[in-house]
C-alpha cells in the first residue's frame, strides 16, 4: 500500500506516518518513508532499521528527466542550459511532478517495498503536490509529461493501492482544515484513506466539579474541560460532516518521536 | 518589539505551519495600528478562520479598525493584475491572460503563491497609502521558497536571450518530446510574451529584493514550544540569515506558565488533566530556556502565553498587548 500523510502543520503529521510505517513493518511489510521535502520530522521520527528518503526539488527533476530521457553524455550540458533551468525551476508544478513521479517509481518499480509512507508536508503543500497529476494530465495534452502525469493520477484515485490518510488535532481549526482538505480530495476524486485525530484526551465525565481555591489550578481545569468538550464537538461535526468515521489517538505524555511513534502503532495497526 | 512597529515599514513573519503565523501577523498589525500606524496585514490563502473571528471577509478586504486594513491574497486576481501592469501593450496582456498555459500557471500550479506574495507587497508598498505592511507568508514546509521568489521570476525571464544554437534546438524537440507538442507550443507564446515585461519586471524584482533586505524591513520568527518545531526554526533562521534577511525578532507562540501548586484533585479525570499539564510545562520550560539562550544577541525574544481562541478583535488584542 502507498499511504499518504497530511494534515495542518503542528498535528503530528509526521509521528502518525511513522507509527504507520512501524505498524506495517511489525506485520512484515518491506517499508520505506518517504519526505517530500528537505530532511524532517519523519526521519527523526522512525526508528533506524526503517529506511527513509527526501524528494525535494531541482536534483530529483534532474535524475528523473535524465532517466526517462535518457540523456546519456548530454545530461550535463542539458541540466546547466538556461532553458532547462527556466522550465524546471521557474515554472511551477513541474518539480511536484516529478515528486509524485518519484514516489510512484519507489512504490511501483522498484519492487523493493511493500508499504510506502510518504509525509506530503501541511495540507496546502500536499495537495498541490496531490492535484499535479490530474493537472498536468489536462495541461499537457501529448507527450510525455501527459502520459507520465496518467499513470501517477491513476494510481492516487485507485483505492486498492493508494490510501491518502488526514491528520488533525481536537481543535477548532486543525479539524475544520481536515475536513476541507478531504472534501478537496474528494473533488479531485483521490482515494481517500482515513480521519485521525491525534492527541484526543478522555472525555470528561458528565459531572465535573472544578475545585475552587488556587485560581491557577482551577484555571488550568476549567482549561481542560473546555477543550474536552470542544474536542466531542469537534469530531461529531466533523463526522457529520464528512460522514466518515474518524480514529482517535491519544494524547501521550511528552517523549521522544521515536517513542512516541512505536506506541501510536499500535492504535494505528488497522491501517497496515 | 515596539521600535518594529513605530520604525519599520515591512515586517515578515515567517515559521512553519501550526505555529499561528497568522494571528501573530494580524496581531503585530493591530498592535501597530493601535501605536498609531496606517497598516495593512495581507495574510495568505487559509485565513478564513481570521476572517470569520473578526466578522469580516478578507477575500474582498476589509477595515478592521480606523488605522486597520486586512485583505487576503488572491492568486488568480494578483497574476492577471501582473500581467497588465507589465505588459507593454494591451495585445501582449490579452495574448497572455488567454494563454492556457498561463490559466493553469495563474491558478492551478504549485509555488504559485509565493511569486504573488511577493508580488502584492510590492504593491502595497508603492501605494504609498501606508506606513506599515505586515505579511505573513505561505503556509509552506519551506518558508524560504518566499524569499527565493524574485530570483525564481528573473531565471524565468532571463532565458529566452539564449535561446539559439545546437544545444538550444535540442532542447527545445526534447521538450517538446516531454510536455507535447501542443503545450509546447502554449509555452512558446507564453514565454515569448513574456519577455516582452522583462525590463519592468526585472526591475521590479530588483524592487522587492531591496524592500525586504533593506533597513525598513524587518523579520519576524513565528514558533512554539516544542522541540520539532524549535528544530524547525533555528534551520529557518540560519536559512534566513545565509540570505541576508535582517530578523529582527523571535515570537514563542502558545506558550504555558510552569506550574508549582500541588492540589489534591478527588476527581480521577481532572487529576489525570492537571498531570499532563504540569508534565507538558516542565518539559516546555526544558526546551524553551536553551533555546532562548542559543539566540544571537540583538534578537527581540517575545513569548506570547496560550490565551482563549482567537475569536474576536478582542482576543487579538490580548495577543497584540502580549507582543508589546
Amino acid at each position: 500500500m502507498l499511504h499518504y500523510v497530511t494534515g495542518k502543520g503542528g498535528v503530528g503529521k509526521s509521528t502518525i506516518a511513522a507509527a504507520i510505517a512501524i505498524a506495517a513493518a511489525a506485520r512484515g511489510h518491506r517499508v520505506l518513508g518517504i519526505e517530500l521535502g528537505p530532511r524532517g520530522g519523519l526521519a527523526r521520527a522512525l526508528p533506524p532499521d526503517i529506511e527513509v528518503m527526501q524528494i525535494d526539488g531541482a536534483a530529483a527533476v534532474g535524475e528523473y528527466l535524465t532517466r526517462r530521457m535518457h540523456l546519456g553524455r548530454f545530461a550535463r550540458p542539458i541540466l546547466e542550459h538556461p532553458l532547462y533551468n527556466a522550465f524546471v525551476e521557474a515554472a511551477p508544478g513541474v518539480r511536484e511532478l516529478v515528486a509524485i513521479g518519484k514516489v510512484r517509481d519507489e512504490y511501483e518499480l522498484q519492487k523493493r517495498w511493500d508499504t510506502v509512507v510518504v509525509d506530503a508536508g501541511g495540507s496546502g503543500h500536499a495537495l498541490e503536490h496531490l492535484r499535479m497529476p490530474a493537472t498536468a494530465e489536462q495541461t499537457f495534452r501529448s507527450g510525455l509529461i501527459h502520459r507520465e502525469a496518467a499513470r501517477n493520477a491513476a494510481l492516487l484515485r485507485d483505492p486498492q493501492r493508494c490510501a491518502i490518510h488526514v491528520i488533525a488535532m481536537p481543535e477548532e481549526m486543525p479539524l475544520g482544515e481536515a475536513a476541507q482538505t478531504v472534501e478537496a480530495l474528494r473533488t479531485l476524486d483521490l482515494a481517500i484513506g482515513r480521519v485521525i485525530v491525534n492527541r484526543c484526551t478522555p472525555p470528561a465525565p458528565a459531572e465535573v466539579e472544578i475545585p475552587t481555591g488556587d485560581p491557577v489550578v482551577a484555571q488550568v481545569l476549567q482549561h481542560a474541560l473546555d477543550r474536552a468538550h470542544a474536542q466531542e464537538r469537534g469530531i461529531d461535526e466533523l463526522q457529520r460532516r464528512l460522514g466518515l468515521p474518524v480514529i482517535r489517538v491519544p494524547r501521550l505524555p511528552v517523549m521522544e518521536l521515536t517513542a512516541q511513534a512505536r506506541a501510536l502503532a499500535w492504535p494505528l495497526a488497522e491501517l497496515a | 518589539m515596539r521600535e518594529l512597529f513605530t520604525r519599520k515599514r515591512l515586517v515578515v513573519c515567517v515559521g512553519t505551519g501550526g505555529v499561528g503565523k497568522t494571528t501573530i501577523s494580524a496581531a503585530l498589525a493591530l498592535a501597530a495600528a493601535r501605536a498609531g500606524r496606517r497598516t495593512v496585514v495581507l495574510t495568505i490563502d487559509p485565513a478564513r478562520a481570521l476572517g470569520r473571528a473578526l466578522g469580516v471577509d478578507l477575500a474582498k478586504g476589509a477595515w478592521i479598525e480606523p488605522n486597520l486594513y486586512a485583505t487576503m491574497l488572491d492568486q488568480k486576481r494578483a497574476w492577471d493584475g501582473f500581467v497588465a501592469r507589465h505588459a507593454p501593450s494591451d495585445a501582449v496582456a490579452h495574448t497572455l491572460l488567454a494563454n492556457p498555459f498561463y490559466q493553469r500557471l495563474s491558478t492551478a500550479f504549485a509555488g504559485s503563491t509565493e511569486y504573488m506574495a511577493i508580488e502584492e507587497m510590492c504593491q502595497l508598498l508603492d501605494s504609498g497609502a501606508h506606513d506599515l505592511v505586515v505579511l505573513d507568508t505561505p503556509p509552506s514546509a519551506h518558508a524560504i521558497d518566499f524569499l527565493r521568489a524574485p530570483e525564481r521570476i528573473d531565471r524565468l525571464l532571463a532565458e529566452p536571450r539564449d535561446l539559439t544554437g545546437t544545444l538550444a534546438r535540442f532542447l527545445g524537440r526534447q521538450l517538446e518530446r516531454v510536455a507535447g507538442a501542443v503545450t509546447f507550443r502554449d509555452i512558446g507564446t507564453f514565454v515569448r510574451a513574456l519577455t516582452t515585461l522583462v525590463a519592468g519586471v526585472r526591475d521590479r524584482t530588483r524592487h522587492a529584493r531591496a524592500y525586504l533586505r533593506g533597513g525598513d524591513a524587518a523579520f519576524v520568527l513565528v514558533t512554539g514550544p516544542r522541540t520539532s518545531i524549535l528544530d524547525d526554526t533555528r534551520e529557518l533562521a540560519a536559512a534566513l540569515a545565509e540570505r541576508a534577511a535582517p530578523l529582527a525578532a523571535v515570537v514563542i507562540n502558545r506558550t504555558h506558565p510552569v506550574l508549582s501548586a500541588r492540589p489534591t484533585l478527588v476527581d480521577p479525570w481532572l487529576a489525570a488533566r492537571w498531570n499532563d499539564a504540569v508534565v507538558e510545562a516542565t518539559a516546555e520550560a526544558a526546551v524553551l530556556d536553551p533555546f532562548v539562550a542559543s539566540l544571537p544577541p540583538g534578537i527581540t525574544c517575545v513569548r506570547v502565553p496560550e490565551g482563549r481562541d482567537i475569536c474576536s478583535l478582542d482576543a487579538l488584542g490580548d495577543v497584540a498587548r502580549a507582543l508589546e
